[in-house]
C-alpha cells in the first residue's frame, strides 16, 4: 500500500510534529552527552538522569565533592558548546 | 573580587546550593563577566538536559521499551544504547536556535535582575532504589551504580559503571536482575561500550529481585548467565 507522506503529516498534526522535534532534540542532546569524557559524562548523567545530588554522586563514586563539581562544570561547558554548534567530537 | 564561582554553577541551576551559597554566587556573578559568561554555557547545557529528560518522561521512555536487536527473545527490556539515534535534520537549525536563544535569554534576565528568579526545572521522577555495584571478577578499581526511578508502573534503571576493562573480542557485558535467595535471574540487556545502560522494567517484575548483577558473556548464542559476574550489588529502596 502506498501512502502519501503529506497525508501522514496531516494526520500527525502540529502536536505530533512538535513531539517529534522534541524527541529529536533530546536524542541530539544525549548524543552530545555521550561524546563527553567518561568522567564528565558520568557525573552529569547521575545528576540529571538518575536524580542524584553532587554530594550523593561523590559518595557513590568514592571521589571528593570538589572533583564532582569540577567535572560537572567542565562537562556542562563542553556540552553547551556541542549543542550550540551541533558538533560532535 | 571574590573567588570565581564557575564550579558552583551546575549546583546553582539544579538547586543544590543553600541560601548563603546562592547569595555569594549571585554577588560574584554581578561583578564578574567571566563567570557570568560561564553561566550562559551552563544554563544552555542545563536547559538542554532538562528538555531531554522532559521528552523522555513524557513518552514514558518508549525507546527503552523496544526489543533489543540481539537476543530479543531473552531480553525483554532493550537497552537505549542499542537504539539508533533519532534524527530530524530538517528541523534541527530552528530547534537549536529556539532552544539556545530561549535559555540564553533566560540567563541574561537572570543575571540582570541579580538572581531574583530561578530557572524552572521539571520535577524528575523520584529515585525509588539504588544499588552500589562492587567488583567481583573484575579489577578492584571497577565499580558501578544502578539507580531506579519510578514513572507510573514502569521502573527505569540507569546503570553506570567505571573501571571495567573493555570486553574481550566477541564478548560483552550484560546486566541482570538477581534474587540471591533463589538464584533467579532476569537478563535486562547489554551494557554499552561506554559502560552504561538504561533499562525499563515493570514494577511487579522488578519487585521479584533484590540485586543487580553484571556478567561478562561470550557471544556464543548461549543466553544463560556465564557465571562470570564482574559487578554485583543489592538494591536498596530509597525513602520517598
Amino acid at each position: 500500500v502506498v501512502v502519501d507522506v503529506n497525508q501522514l503529516r496531516g494526520l500527525v498534526g502540529e502536536d505530533g510534529r512538535e513531539l517529534v522535534e522534541r524527541l529529536a532534540w533530546a536524542s541530539e542532546v544525549k548524543e552530545a552527552l555521550a561524546s563527553l569524557p567518561d568522567s564528565q559524562r558520568e557525573s552529569i548523567e547521575l545528576s540529571y538522569f538518575a536524580d542524584r545530588t553532587q554530594t550523593q554522586i561523590a559518595s557513590d563514586l568514592g571521589i571528593p565533592l570538589g572533583t564532582v563539581k569540577a567535572r560537572m562544570a567542565r562537562g556542562m561547558q563542553r556540552l553547551a558548546e556541542l549543542v550550540e554548534k551541533g558538533e560532535r567530537t | 573580587m571574590t573567588e570565581h564561582v564557575d564550579v558552583q554553577l551546575p549546583a546553582l541551576l539544579t538547586g543544590e546550593l543553600g541560601r548563603d551559597e546562592t547569595m555569594e554566587v549571585a554577588a560574584h556573578l554581578r561583578e564578574c563577566p567571566t563567570c557570568a559568561s560561564e553561566l550562559v554555557g551552563t544554563a544552555v547545557a542545563h536547559g538542554s538536559l532538562e528538555a531531554a529528560l522532559r521528552a523522555e518522561a513524557e513518552l514514558s521512555l518508549p525507546a527503552q521499551g523496544r526489543p533489543a536487536p540481539l537476543r530479543a527473545e531473552h531480553s525483554p527490556f532493550a537497552s537505549q544504547e542499542d537504539q539508533p539515534p533519532l534524527r530530524l535534520a530538517s528541523a534541527t537549525p530552528h530547534r537549536h536556535l529556539r532552544a539556545v536563544l530561549a535559555v540564553a535569554a533566560a540567563v541574561i534576565v537572570l543575571v540582570a535582575v541579580g538572581l531574583g528568579i530561578t530557572l524552572s526545572s521539571p520535577a524528575p521522577a523520584p529515585v525509588s532504589a539504588v544499588a552500589a555495584l562492587q567488583h567481583m571478577d573484575a579489577p578492584s578499581t571497577a565499580s558501578g551504580v544502578a539507580t531506579v526511578r519510578s514513572i507510573g508502573t514502569t521502573r527505569t534503571m540507569v546503570v553506570t559503571t567505571a573501571g571495567l576493562p573493555a570486553a574481550p573480542t566477541n564478548h560483552y557485558y550484560e546486566v541482570w536482575l538477581l534474587e540471591p535467595s533463589t538464584n533467579k535471574m532476569l537478563a535486562l540487556g547489554l551494557l554499552a561500550p561506554s559502560g552504561r545502560g538504561s533499562f525499563a522494567v515493570s514494577g511487579p517484575i522488578m519487585a521479584q529481585f533484590s540485586a543487580v548483577d553484571i556478567s561478562l558473556q561470550a557471544n556464543n548464542g548461549n543466553p544463560a548467565h556465564s557465571k562470570t559476574s564482574v559487578l554485583r550489588g543489592p538494591v536498596v529502596a530509597q525513602r520517598a
